[in-house]
């Protein structure tokens, strides 16, 4: 199963004349790309998709300065992540060698080199006073996540060096463990293992989640998550969002669209009353009660008590240029923002919402299905 | 019945003409196609649009509602990029393509629909094209398509009825005392040995007098018909260094009737807008003063001449500040208050810390406390009343405080 829903202008979901969708669509990969394989990884540009079986890439919509094109390349080492810049996209393998294949329909795989780490060891020198050869110096960078946005891309090393491709900006501990990597157009967000959420790049629109507004240069701790464990990050264009280990969403940055899910205008006896545009500090987004089917069957029956032992909570968060999608552990999924392309999915035409409504569909098809939100579109797909 | 069926009728061919006059001016691809060059989603979107703009002229057109849906895509796509990063940062391209965009959705937005409501949103998407995208150069004909666009949406929007804007009374010209020197529209040579090579300021009479400005602007009608549909940045609240002052896009329209018809509104300023390169019409009614020819160093280039509109009700006041360049300050109509100090008082004037406001005093000039701030009893300040039809000179660096006495319209003019 593979879906989208949202910005089709360039073909890149090979539907077609269809521009763009109001609600989940199928797509048909041609067998020849995908062979018998499923699709394990979906990255989305503004003008491409770029899609992965373990060992096939694929290129759909704007290459080569004409919509509706595709591209297929065999790889021979397996593909653990993909990231669609503007103009190229970025391959990562699993023998942690990053690749970068531009969007042109005869394009080849180029292999990305990070620039060596200066390694200022210590020289040593032998009982004479002679120096020692010291065993070659350049180590191979293993990457192991990569993200990219508009002014930033990002990746990541086994041995935590911090890379704004293709040079190292920053050496985090050797204890951290990496466990999610998420850009937006011009900040990355980093969660760690043990669930702390560490932020860079512009933050002039709050998505830093400090409370000053600038650029930091190197990854730092939001402050105001600390002694919260976070599971899941996202990065969206100017926004940021992220779920505790408690089940709360926080969701900091701009809200031009209601992409935080927070309400745009506050109604007031006197009018609607225009709420701030920038949240500089995580906020607790509200969410009302899960519209799921576990929900309603325990409401018809009168045996509530052990439905109720399962709270209905948000698992997963995902983020395009400027809308958010919520997955709940039940299999709900809820959507927010702008829907002016239909990227919200919801089937109905709105320009935007400003709380998470919830996407219509059958709980049970929508259950471990992963969700990749591109800037203006989502897509859905689950293992075949 | 006949009668007016016919009228009708022809009023809408004659307007479909003078439409088609406008789209004239829209660019032919092979204009715009070095902006393209490293841009393929805008080449192969723009490439589509001017290619559709050119079957415009037949019988049977019927526009292209995929091409429609690309360009507001582009201008869109376009919109975020110019708001990632630094704007000084974003690639001047960027914004020409924003503002090609614009304009082709400017056409696409007259074929579907020529109501009230849409010309409306057509000359917002213009000033967004002018405002935040950039306009200046961008292919031959794109000057005459803003002036026939712009006179053709105020012709058809003429006829909507509001209420009238009041016409400002003159102020009867009185003697005020002055700590500068005061020359009677002195020649270009006087004001460069008195003034300009000796970096003194001067309160200059009678220059500006022949300036049709001076008897047309008072009639706030006037500048609404010319502008009114046309969107300005507008300061909120009464001086910049407030917590709560900010910065808005607005109609000149609405900014009028909430500032000159009812005086209950926060203060709003449109303060240090390029107004005449966004409306050239209103620039018909001024004149570059003679002194702008006048330069620093013996550079044979003409120097740019940045002209500012400065527009607001009573009491709106800019905090002591200095700017780097030569200024001529020009009274339209109202009466303004200048405090004036020297650069060689800068130690005494306490310039706000932070890199965005240090050119910045923390001192309110018109009331200032010396228990808080010691070192000011030490500074020179000058007063000058500016009343209209007067003119202004402050050298480069020279603190000034502007504080309006009534409304007031001024024009500055920048140079170095």
């Amino acid at each position: 199963m593979l879906a989208f829903s949202g910005f089709n202008g360039f073909g890149q979901f090979a539907v077609d004349g269809q521009r763009s969708g109001n609600a989940f669509t199928g797509i048909s990969l041609e067998k020849s790309m995908t062979g018998e394989q499923s699709i394990l990884h979906v990255a989305i540009s503004w003008s491409y998709t770029a899609y992965a079986t373990e060992k096939h890439l694929m290129l759909s919509g704007f290459l080569s300065g004409t919509p509706n094109s595709t591209l297929s390349l065999e790889i021979s080492e397996s593909i653990v992540q993909l990231a669609a810049c503007d103009r190229f996209c970025l391959v990562l393998c699993e023998n942690g060698k990053l690749y970068k294949v531009r969007t042109e329909s005869d394009a080849q795989l180029q292999e990305v080199k990070l620039e060596a780490e200066v390694q200022a060891l210590p020289q040593k020198r032998n009982i004479f006073g002679e120096l020692k050869s010291t065993s070659a110096q350049a180590t191979r960078i293993h990457i192991t996540h990569i993200a990219c946005g508009s002014n930033i891309n990002v990746a990541i090393s086994e041995t935590n060096a911090v890379y704004s491709v293709p040079s190292k900006i920053h050496q985090l501990p050797k204890h951290f463990r990496v466990k999610q990597l998420q850009c937006g157009f011009e900040h990355a967000l980093l969660l760690s293992a043990n669930g702390d959420v560490y932020s860079w790049g512009n933050g002039f629109r709050g998505q830093l989640g400090h409370d000053v507004l600038r650029v930091e240069e190197i990854p730092v701790l939001i402050e105001a998550l600390a002694g919260i464990k976070i599971n899941c990050i996202a990065a969206g264009g100017w926004h940021s969002a992220a779920i505790s280990a408690f089940g709360d969403l926080y969701a900091w940055g701009f809200n031009s669209n209601g992409q935080l899910g927070i309400r745009m205008f506050k109604p007031t006896p006197s009018g609607d009353f225009k709420q701030p545009t920038v949240f500089t500090l995580p906020q607790i987004v509200e969410l009302s009660e899960c519209k799921c089917l576990r929900k309603k069957v325990s409401v018809e029956s009168d045996d509530t008590l052990e439905e109720m032992g399962e709270e209905c909570v948000p698992l997963r968060v995902y983020a395009g240029a400027r809308h958010t999608l919520l997955q709940k552990n039940c299999g709900a999924v809820y959507a927010t923002g702008w829907n002016a392309h239909g990227q919200l999915g919801l089937g109905r035409k709105v320009e935007y919402c400003d709380e998470f409504e919830h996407v219509d569909c059958e709980e049970n098809s929508f259950r471990n299905v992963r969700v990749v939100c591109g800037a203006w579109c989502t897509v859905i797909f689950k293992k075949s | 019945m006949w009668r007016e069926n016919c009228g009708e009728l022809c009023k809408n061919s004659k307007q479909m003409e003078e439409r088609t006059e406008i789209y004239k001016y829209l660019p032919k691809y092979k204009e715009i196609k070095i902006i393209l060059e490293n841009e393929p989603e805008a080449n192969y979107i723009l490439g589509l649009a001017a290619t559709d703009v050119e079957k415009a002229n037949s019988e049977t057109y019927e526009y292209n509602e995929e091409v429609y849906y690309l360009i507001c895509s582009l201008a869109e796509k376009c919109w975020e990029r110019i708001h990632t990063g630094h704007f000084s940062a974003v690639p001047l391209e960027v914004r020409k393509i924003y503002a090609l965009s614009n304009y082709f959705k400017i056409f696409y937005l007259f074929c579907e629909s020529v109501s009230q409501q849409q010309l409306m949103r057509c000359a917002e998407v213009l000033d967004e094209a002018i405002l935040i995208g950039c306009t200046q150069g961008l292919y031959e004909g794109s000057d005459e398509f803003q002036s026939q666009l712009t006179s053709y949406i105020s012709k058809a929007l003429e006829e909507n009825t509001q209420t009238p804007l009041p016409i400002i009374e003159p102020l009867k010209r009185q003697q005020f005392k002055c700590d500068i020197l005061v020359l009677d529209c002195p020649s270009i040579e006087d004001f460069r040995t008195k003034c300009f090579t000796t970096e003194h300021p001067a309160l200059l009479l009678n220059t500006i007098k022949h300036w049709p400005a001076l008897q047309k602007w008072r009639d706030l009608n006037y500048i609404h018909k010319l502008a009114g549909n046309r969107t300005v940045p507008i300061e909120i609240g009464s001086n910049y260094t407030n917590d709560e002052w900010s910065q808005q896009l607005v109609k000149i329209r609405d900014f009028l009737h909430r500032q000159f018809t009812n005086t209950d509104n926060e203060i709003e300023y449109l303060a240090q807008h390029e107004l005449f390169d966004q409306i050239p019409a209103l620039k018909a009614d001024i004149r570059i003063p003679d002194y702008c020819i006048l330069r620093t160093k013996d550079s044979e280039s003409p120097a740019h001449v940045s002209i500012k509109a400065w527009l607001g009700p009573k009491n709106t006041i800019s905090p002591l500040h200095y700017d780097p360049e030569h200024n001529l300050l020009c009274q339209v109509f109202g009466r303004k208050h200048i405090i004036l100090a020297s650069p060689a008082d800068t130690p005494n004037l306490y310039a706000h810390e932070s890199e965005m406001l240090c050119n910045t005093s923390q001192l309110d000039a018109a009331q200032l406390d010396f228990e808080k701030f010691p070192l000011a009893a030490k500074a020179t300040f000058y007063n000058v009343t500016l009343q209209a039809g007067d003119c202004l000179y402050i050298p480069p660096k020279w603190w000034h405080y502007v504080r309006a006495e009534s409304e007031s319209f001024s024009v500055s003019f920048w140079w170095s």
